[in-house]
């Protein structure tokens, strides 16, 4: 196994440096799409919500920002670089904790209409609030029958589903944090 | 911006409505122009005395006022189309009172109706990668809410079933709802568990619907005994900092508002009716899911937070209690045709404050408050007296 994890981890730096100096030379313009295995790409639901590891033992972290002129912070990051609360620009972009408390959840028993959602189910989401004073809508990973208000929660970065081309599409959930 | 209150008086002249239910064999123009003309009909009035239509819906798409109205007659009026999601035709309905109280137009048409789209339908409410996450489930989002409010007042899932039971046995009563049957507690604690609290019986069923209002200053009724009028039409739409996950607007921890939408609404609503909570006599409040009753309440202004779970207990809000709430079943029963669903609630104070609302009357009811909000998020206070 061990053998197998060296492996991976090489080839997940050689493909990810490989594609730095790309974004670097202009030649791509995503940057957060990440090769995991040979022949499956992990890539995010959509672009703009969460930093992606640079290396294998950093953890992501989610993207917000910050109004410099009353201190609102956003989750997720307002791409017009208004402050919605006092209507200023003068926002800049921060990294989010990666831990907080469930403030609510629920577990859905049957799929969303529409067909837009295609990962397991049942599901939980709620919010979690972080300690720099931020809500977050977020989906609940981990024992959602463990799940309770006010319980200690921890970013984490997996699977959703696996769309018709194969690819893994990946989103943030906040996992509850291992006692 | 002139006062509301100092514009003229605006009457409701006829009303219209169709049974709420599935129609496979029609279209939402059938019944759309069904409800005009029985409204026609209730006013003693005929199409070419109408002056402009406002038609709220949500999923009809393009023009789709104008294909109900295609039925009625086309006479060159104007033809106005309103998406608000569930506040759609408490919306037609405000256009349609604003523009005769600003003297523009005499007599004019508010319509709601509302075909269900019956396969998957890509929802406007929400982003794309929120549908992605799942985040698109009204339960759910409803459940969110019923979870805190459940912690900041100790209301109870047994709470918030009597709502639905009281709901679902004033439907009964009520010829054009969807489910006329009653339930009983142990039914709706339960039935299917869909979004944790939140059980099947909890949630209003869809429906298709339609419901239509002709509107006009007083000198065009052609009867003015015991006449309706529009005390107020207000619509807020969101204060910052105030949660409504049904639009996945989280709330803001460092700002919250000193006053939330539903408040905000009631209290402009109030003042323009020249009226508190203390003298309305019969409300319509909106239960799409049953614990929302419970806090529309209180942010409507009938009592304080988290006083309704033990008013309700008491009685308070059935048919023959001090605060008659949901007399035709509410949303629980009638079913839910988005963009009609304000119009059934408004047709409901109508009936009542005419005295016409048969085994469901509410005894001597005056001023009449029907409360329709929704995604977006929007809330629509429309406040009647006779
Ligand atoms: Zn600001």
């Amino acid at each position: 196994m061990k053998n197998c994890k060296d492996l991976l981890e090489q080839k997940f730096i050689k493909r990810y440096d490989k594609m730095k100096l790309e974004v670097e030379a202009g030649l791509i313009f995503v940057d957060i799409e990440l090769t995991t295995k040979e022949g499956e790409r992990m890539i995010p639901i959509t672009d703009g919500l969460y930093t992606m590891p640079q290396s294998p033992g950093e953890k992501p972290q989610l993207i917000g920002s910050r109004c410099l002129s009353c201190g609102e912070i956003y989750f997720p990051r307002k791409e017009k670089g208004l402050c919605v609360h006092c209507q200023q620009k003068n926002m800049e972009e921060v990294k989010l904790s990666r831990h907080g408390k469930i403030a609510s959840f629920t577990v859905v028993m049957q799929p969303p209409a529409g067909g837009f959602y295609r990962g397991p189910v049942p599901y939980a989401y709620g919010y979690v609030d972080l300690p720099e004073g931020v809500r977050v809508e977020t989906l609940f990973a981990g024992d959602l029958d463990a799940l309770e208000t006010d319980m200690d929660v921890e970013l984490v970065v997996e699977k959703l589903y696996e769309d018709d081309e194969g690819n893994e599409c990946a989103t943030y959930k906040f996992k509850p944090v291992q006692k | 911006m002139k006062p509301l209150n100092e514009m003229r008086e605006v009457a409701i002249a006829g009303i219209g409505i169709t049974k709420w239910g599935f129609y496979e064999n029609a279209e939402w123009y059938d019944f759309g122009s069904e409800a005009i003309l029985a409204a026609l009909n209730d006013a003693g009035m005929e199409w070419k005395e109408v002056q402009a239509a406002f038609c709220g819906s949500v999923y009809q798409g393009t023009g789709s006022g104008h294909q109900a109205i295609k039925e009625v007659g086309l006479t060159g009026i104007p033809i106005i189309n309103v998406e608000n999601a569930c506040s759609s035709c408490a919306s037609a309905f405000r256009l349609a009172y604003q523009s005769v109280a600003a003297e523009i137009y005499d007599v004019v048409i508010a319509v709601g109706m509302e075909k269900m789209p019956r396969g998957p339908i890509p929802s406007t409410a929400f982003r794309p990668w929120e549908l992605k996450l799942g985040f698109n489930v009204q339960p759910a989002n409803y459940a969110l809410m019923t979870l805190q409010y459940m912690k900041e007042t100790g209301a109870t899932i047994e709470d918030f079933s009597l709502v639905a039971v009281k709901n679902r046995k004033n439907g009964a009563l009520n010829p054009n709802a969807r489910f006329q049957k009653p339930v009983t507690l142990e039914e709706v604690m339960n039935s299917r568990l869909v979004a944790a609290p939140l059980r099947l019986l909890h949630c209003c069923p869809l429906a298709d619907g339609a419901s239509a209002f002709i509107l006009c200053s007083r000198d065009k009724l052609k009867s003015k005994q015991g006449a309706v009028t529009v005390a107020a039409s207000v619509l807020t739409s969101g204060v910052y900092g105030e949660e409504y996950p049904p639009a996945d607007i989280v709330k803001s921890l460092k700002y919250s508002p000193s006053e939330g939408m539903t408040e905000l609404s009631a209290r402009q609503a109030y003042e323009v009716a020249g009226c508190g909570p203390e003298d309305i006599d019969v409300v319509q409040a909106y239960d799409s899911m049953a614990p929302g009753e419970l806090w529309d309440l209180e942010e409507l202004g009938f009592c304080k937070p988290g006083e309704v779970p033990k008013l309700l207990r008491e009685g308070v809000f059935d048919l023959n209690g001090r605060l008659p709430v949901n007399t035709d079943g509410g949303l629980m029963s009638r079913g839910h045709p988005l963009g009609a669903t304000g119009g059934g609630q408004i047709y409901e104070i109508v009936l009542q404050l005419r005295g016409e609302a048969g085994p469901r009357q509410v005894k001597d009811a005056k001023v009449g408050l029907a409360h329709a909000m929704g995604a977006g998020p929007n809330s629509a206070v429309t406040i009647l007296k006779r």
